[in-house]
């Protein structure tokens, strides 16, 4: 029956391999069993595994979170920093913002509210990113643009 | 006559399960479901043996977990959270059994063990295998292989005669096992052997645990 070429090696890893697939379709009682044979109780791994699980998925979201606000405030600092002057409050901001649209020409008015149709829910990022836009463009007022004073 | 009523179409691609999707799975983790996952995760673990490099079933399951979250591995809602994390820690498994084999001398991979959790300079977790160098097939290379793999198969040697000398006074262990090494399946050794559904299972759950004692004295677990 056996393989004379199969090394030690291969029939060690055959036999564990086994023995992982019959893991992952054992019917629980046995899972519950082996783990009390082990000495363990199945209740409290329970609990351990998913609190060891939950947290390093909070660390994981919190971590994401932190870079994307660590993106914005880059941002942020880059166009305050850069060569124009943004608004410190993000109300001052939105002022500005629905000021530069009201002042545009019609056909970047009437483009600009056919892709967004809300602008009141407009968040701070949407609006510095837009603000960004403009002063690209040359739409912001001069107070607001350094390279024009 | 039969008429068509539907056309045949492929089924729509599954969209990947999001962020909380994997939340509310690892709440809703039955006793089942956290043993299957972890035996697993053991039973690999005793499968790359030194590959592991230190490595425990929690690093194996806390990575997997990253690579879920990351978009390197995706759930497929169609199968149950725990049938795919089994399915990302068997390939992460095989990917430290083979980054091993084809590293070992490599001064990196010594650093592992240290360096379990690398994270950049931004703080953020990377794979531990980012940054390993590829391999560069040598003659002073092959030979070291050649002593890694004779030094392995003596050790795996002496593991498998434990393994068969623990169950030399148990037939159907002895049969089973023997029908493992030469990569028989379950009903191929049944059939074979005559063995019932029954025996089967009780056979098992003794080789389990003979296996994982074995397993867990040699690695000092």
């Amino acid at each position: 029956m056996a393989d004379k070429e199969r090394s030690h090696t291969e029939k060690l890893e055959k036999i564990l391999d086994f023995i992982g697939d019959h893991i992952r379709s054992a019917p629980a009682d046995e899972l519950i069993e082996a783990a009390r044979e082990e000495g363990r109780d199945p209740g409290e791994e329970n609990t351990r595994l998913k609190s060891l699980l939950l947290k390093k998925f909070k660390s994981h979201q919190q971590k994401k979170l932190a870079e994307a606000r660590e993106g914005y405030r880059r941002e942020l600092a880059s166009i305050s920093e850069g060569d124009f002057n943004l608004p410190d409050t993000p109300e001052e901001r939105r002022t500005l913002f629905m000021a530069t649209i009201a002042q545009a020409n019609s056909q970047l008015q009437s483009t600009f509210t056919m892709q967004h149709r809300d602008l009141s829910e407009f968040s701070d990022e949407d609006i510095v990113a837009n603000l960004k836009k403009f002063h690209q463009l040359g739409l912001l007022p001069n107070a607001y643009s350094r390279d024009r004073k | 006559m039969k008429t068509k009523t539907k056309t045949s179409q492929a089924p729509p691609k599954p969209e990947p399960a999001s962020a909380a999707d994997i939340e509310q799975a690892l709440k809703a983790l039955t006793l089942e479901d956290t043993e299957r996952i972890r035996q697993y995760a053991a039973n690999r673990i005793q499968r790359i043996r030194r590959a592991a490099n230190g490595r425990s079933q929690d690093d194996l399951m806390q990575e997997g977990l990253f690579r879920l979250l990351d978009g390197r591995r995706h759930w497929d809602k169609r199968i149950s959270f725990t049938q795919c994390f089994i399915g990302v820690i068997r390939s992460i498994a095989s990917e430290l059994a083979g980054h091993r084999e084809r590293n070992e001398e490599l001064p990196e991979y010594a650093h592992l063990e240290a360096d379990l959790r690398k994270t950049n300079d931004e703080g953020k977790d990377v794979s531990p295998f980012d940054g390993l160098a590829e391999p560069s097939p040598n003659a002073e290379h092959s030979l070291i292989q050649a002593e890694v793999t004779a030094e392995r198969e003596a050790e795996n040697k002496a593991l498998v005669h434990e393994i068969e000398a623990a169950f030399a006074s148990d037939d159907k262990a002895g049969i089973l096992i023997l029908g493992f090494q030469d990569g028989m399946d379950g009903p191929a050794i049944r059939a074979a052997f005559e063995i019932s559904e029954q025996e089967f299972k009780t056979t098992m759950r003794r080789i389990r645990y003979g296996v994982n004692r074995i397993m867990e004295k040699r690695n000092g677990r």
